[in-house]
């Protein structure tokens, strides 16, 4: 007994360093696995607090840009109002369709959350980044939701904080976006490798396909967080692999990440309801 | 200033720098970000006991880590580099050379 208590006070202070590395690696390895740091809500909001002093005066510097992105997706929208389309014959009429929101059975899939970007970066290779909207503003909790910019995916929520969100960003090595070309349908995982913070890879598009330079890539229908349509990026190069039967085509994003300003979120109104059916099936399994 | 102050005004000073300057940099030939947090590890008085300096340590790694999400990353890496310290310090200072100044 007497030796066990000479031998901790001889190496205490090595234990000490022990017990503090175990402590540090046991936060890092549960975070990168299921996103629940210890004391990262409480973190969050003081972080955000922090980082939101900073974003004023950086906001002035990216007001241009920002601007521009956001006139750009009026412009997009205003496009697709109804008043714009007439035809010559005026015996062809338009109507807009009333099934949008039913009184006993709501069929809106997806609710959008405007938020403001308060700190990003795009220096490492797991980049983050948080917005000013947490479950105070009516995000609900527990749930990973997609988050688009004005020009494209921009990445998805980890955790939900009461005033802020930490949002994964696209240009992390642990997210994948199924996505698909415009043109031909062809599906694919998205991915970064963690190289450049304005390139994506997309994997596992047939040679048969049809693909061309500057092609668009746009979210599929099997997306899970995602609607089907969003933008995702262009085709900048075509990576033709002889040993294997598909294309690697290098992304240019769609959302220019350095000055990310506005973001919206996208919460799935339906999920609960699939989520309980692919479990049942699991279960069954 | 005393020395507390003075350690205070550098663990937020360089949090902020290593957040919101170091951090906004791009990359270094691609892949390198600068660091140069652990200076302030480096730069507390010799005169401190090595549990408390991996203690305050492994909190200035861990409030550095809230900010870039990616919690316990550096302060694994600054426990290290405050248990290693005193090792450094009697390599590199001569016994004697210490006791003149």
């Amino acid at each position: 007994m007497r030796n066990i208590f000479l031998f901790i006070r001889r190496f205490s202070n090595f234990l000490f360093f022990l017990v503090l590395q175990i402590i540090a690696l046991y936060f890092l390895f549960t975070y990168n696995k299921f996103h629940q740091a210890a004391f990262m809500n409480v973190a969050g909001e003081v972080t955000g607090r922090v980082s939101e002093r900073y974003n004023n005066v950086e906001y002035y510097f990216k007001l241009k840009q920002a601007n521009e992105a956001l006139s750009k997706q009026n412009e997009h929208l205003l496009n697709l109002l109804r008043q714009n389309y007439e035809g010559a014959d005026t015996a062809r009429k338009f109507f807009t369709d009333t099934l949008r929101v039913d009184s006993l059975v709501t069929i809106q899939r997806f609710k959008y959350y405007e938020a403001k970007v308060v700190s990003s970066f795009v220096s490492t290779q797991n980049n983050y980044f948080t917005i000013h909207r947490g479950s105070n503003q009516g995000l609900p909790k527990d749930k990973e939701w997609g988050v688009i910019s004005p020009e494209g995916i921009a990445g998805r929520i980890v955790s939900v904080g009461e005033n802020f969100s930490v949002v994964m960003s696209v240009l992390n090595r642990q997210f994948k976006v199924n996505s698909m070309l415009k043109k031909g349908g062809e599906t694919g995982p998205v991915s970064w490798d963690g190289d450049n913070p304005h390139f994506l890879r997309l994997i596992n598009i047939p040679k048969s396909s049809r693909v061309a330079k500057g092609d668009t890539v746009l979210t599929s229908n099997v997306s899970d967080i995602y609607p089907p349509g969003i933008m995702v990026g262009t085709v900048a190069e075509i990576i033709d692999d002889k040993s294997s039967n598909f294309f690697t085509l290098k992304l240019k994003t769609a959302t220019n990440f350095s000055n990310l300003q506005f973001v919206y979120v996208l919460q799935d109104l339906q999920r609960e309801e699939r989520e309980k059916l692919e479990d049942n099936y699991k279960k069954s399994k | 200033m005393s020395s507390l102050v003075k350690n205070i005004i550098r663990f937020i000073l360089f949090i902020l720098v290593q957040v919101f300057v170091l951090h906004q940099v791009p990359s270094l030939h691609k892949f390198i970000t600068p660091y140069l947090y652990y200076l302030f590890i480096i730069w507390l008085p010799f005169s401190m006991g090595r549990s408390a300096l991996m203690l305050l340590a492994f909190v200035f790694g861990l409030s550095l880590d809230y900010f870039l999400k990616t919690p316990g990353l550096h302060a694994a890496a600054c426990v290290l580099v405050a248990y290693v310290r005193p090792f450094l310090i009697n390599m590199l200072i001569r016994q004697e050379g210490d006791e003149q100044n």
